[in-house]
């Protein structure tokens, strides 16, 4: 149907370190503010005051609970948006062509005067990130806010999609991930960064990082709340701690 | 506020306010573009066109420290000089946090019997115990009858969520459809100990009363601990909210079931159930009883109150299609050119001040 065009070697995207994210929503509700005025404008909301409000979100937050066997457990919030595949199945899915995947720089978008609402991609798409807007009749997805990193209205750091400029952690970073030597690969590079379901053969552009592993010291519940001072130092905070019982 | 002769001092409302009003001389709410030509910062008289300013600078306006002035601003001369002239802090003197508050300890003599203005003395033993010059810590009040203990053995909490805090209004349409109905936390061991699953309603008791939710089970919690996202129950009709939103029927808020008094003391009078010290509400001391609602019971958030009267007359959207109007891609003459506030720290350093440094923590968003 719809062919991938042979790529530039160009490939922007998103670097997303899952040890960093605290789930606050600040990149959804951005990515919101600025698309909602952006290329796939509006992204509608359905029953806003009512019984069932829904809309359209090209980000959202999954937060869940992970058990390790020794019966550990660990909160991750799961930041998801669409990942600009390489082999992306939502494109060549496509029976008209709305969808497509640049060559430029990778970036997967969907002209919506041709999307006839068919959703074939959206059942193609194994991570369920687009979103069909069901007032209009089309398909919408994460642009990698394609009007605004390029826009020279904006100074150019501001050139950056709005969930990396909203981030308050620093959770998100955004670059050339086809260019070995761009600060997103080295971080992948760096941090083990990885694909999300590899076994779907989509070669996502996106990249997640891991969470970093716990490290409990042996001694941790003896050791944690003594002070580590002698002297008269010792004889201050034991007063301290009197004074404080 | 009123003038002195009983007419309206700010009839203009809340922008005649922030515009006008001084609380000392030539410091008011807003510190940017003050003065009567718009040329002073942080200091200055009234500008007739201070908002006009701040919505050119899409509600921005921003001045950097000298370097100097950025580093121990508690002991930082030219920082504390600078504070002062901003109307910020009363004097120039290093401010030295004081283990030992000598406020406190005044106050504990006087609960002692000492000096000429004494309180009243059903309140003397008060001001002895928890006015002390030294930190302390004291068991919550609600816990000091033991017979409760038993009977409330859970503590429970609540807590704001992270993306309502700069938006607390259940009539933010992005809003409701991230968390529009609360459930009780709690952990998987305590939910089997009480019988309870995912998604069952239950009654949370207090010695003050009950509201029933629904709960979720979790790991990451003490097991004797629950808590619940505060501020997203609401009584139907608030917020203009349609009577069967979630925010009504299933949201639910512990303040029901938290007492603003303490019980009697022997005399009848009841002190506020707050820190004696800070006036702090105790909203963390709140301990509960946890009970499985009855299979026939509804599956309804309670108490239940009636629906607030709406103000609006229109009835409300079915669809919102906000930035429906950018949609054309032409410039919008009125809206100017795109531009991004959020994250953009450094957009406006042509437009100010000058004389402040580049901060290099913000460099752009892919380093």
């Amino acid at each position: 149907m719809t062919a991938i065009p042979k790529s530039s070697g160009k490939k922007l995207g998103l670097v997303i370190d899952l040890d960093i994210c605290v789930g606050c929503h600040a990149c959804t509700t951005s990515c919101k503010e600025w698309n909602t005025g952006g290329y796939s404008a509006p992204l509608t909301d359905t029953d806003p005051y009512g019984e069932n409000p829904t809309g359209v979100w090209f980000n959202r937050v999954h937060t869940f609970e992970v058990t390790a066997p020794d019966g550990s457990s660990q909160t991750i919030n799961f930041p998801k948006s669409c990942l600009h595949c390489d082999d992306a199945p939502c494109v060549t899915v496509c029976p008209t062509g709305a969808s497509f995947k640049r060559a430029e720089d990778g970036i997967v978008l969907v002209n919506q005067d041709t999307c006839i609402g068919c959703k074939l991609c959206s059942w193609a798409c194994p991570y369920g990130a687009r979103e069909y807007d069901s007032t209009d009749g089309v398909m919408k997805k994460c642009t990698l806010c394609v009007d605004k990193i390029y826009n020279e209205d904006l100074p150019e750091h501001s050139r950056v999609p709005a969930c990396v400029s909203a981030c308050p952690t620093g959770a998100r970073s955004f670059g050339d991930l086809g260019d070995r030597d761009s600060a997103v690969s080295k971080l992948v590079e760096s941090r083990g960064g990885f694909d999300l379901m590899p076994e779907q053969q989509c070669s996502p552009v996106n990249k997640y990082l891991p969470l970093r592993k716990k490290v409990v010291p042996a001694n941790a519940a003896t050791t944690a709340l003594r002070p580590k001072v002698s002297g008269v130092a010792d004889a201050l905070l034991k007063w301290i701690d009197k004074s404080l019982c | 506020m009123v003038n002195d002769d009983g007419s309206e001092k700010y009839p203009g409302g809340y922008a005649d306010y922030i515009t006008n009003h001084m609380r000392t001389a030539k410091v008011g709410p807003l510190a940017g573009w003050r003065g009567e030509q718009g040329d002073q910062s942080i200091t200055g008289n009234a500008n007739p066109d201070q908002l006009a300013r701040y919505i050119d600078n899409g509600c921005f306006w921003r001045q950097e420290f000298a370097p100097s002035c950025r580093y121990y601003k508690f002991a930082n001369r030219d920082y504390l000089e600078f504070a002062h002239e901003a109307g910020w802090i009363g004097r120039t003197e290093p401010i030295v946090m004081q283990l030992y508050s000598e406020n406190l300890q005044k106050f504990r003599l006087a609960g002692l019997g000492h000096g000429d203005t004494l309180p009243p003395v059903a309140d003397r033993a008060r001001l002895q115990k928890y006015f002390d010059p030294l930190p302390i810590w004291y068991e919550p009040f609600s816990e000091l009858d033991t017979r409760e203990l038993s009977s409330f053995p859970i503590h429970a909490l609540s807590q704001r969520p992270m993306h309502m805090y700069h938006s607390w209004g259940g009539q933010n349409a992005w809003l409701r459809q991230l968390t529009s109905a609360n459930r009780l936390h709690m952990h998987f061991k305590l939910a089997e100990k009480l019988g309870l699953k995912e998604g069952d309603w239950a009654w949370i008791t207090s010695p003050h009363g009950k509201v029933k939710g629904q709960i979720a089970c979790v790991s990451g919690v003490n097991v004797d601990t629950v808590w619940t996202w505060n501020a997203i129950g609401k009584r139907a009709g608030a917020w203009d909210l349609d009577d069967k939103a979630p925010e009504a029927r299933k949201g639910f808020l512990l303040n029901h079931i938290i007492s603003e008094l303490l019980p009697p003391r022997e005399d009848g009078y009841r002190y506020s159930n707050s820190d004696p010290v800070t006036g702090q509400a105790a909203w963390f001391d709140l301990r509960v009883a946890i009970e499985k609602c009855a299979v026939d019971e509804l599956e309804e958030t309670s108490p239940q109150f009636p629906s607030m009267k709406r103000k609006r007359q229109v009835p409300l959207p079915k669809i919102s299609q906000f930035g429906r109007d950018l949609k054309s891609g032409e410039p919008v003459p009125e809206r100017g050119v795109h531009r991004e506030f959020v994250g953009n720290r450094e957009q406006h350093e042509d437009a100010q001040l000058g004389n402040f440094q580049r901060s290099p923590k913000y460099n752009g968003g892919d380093d």
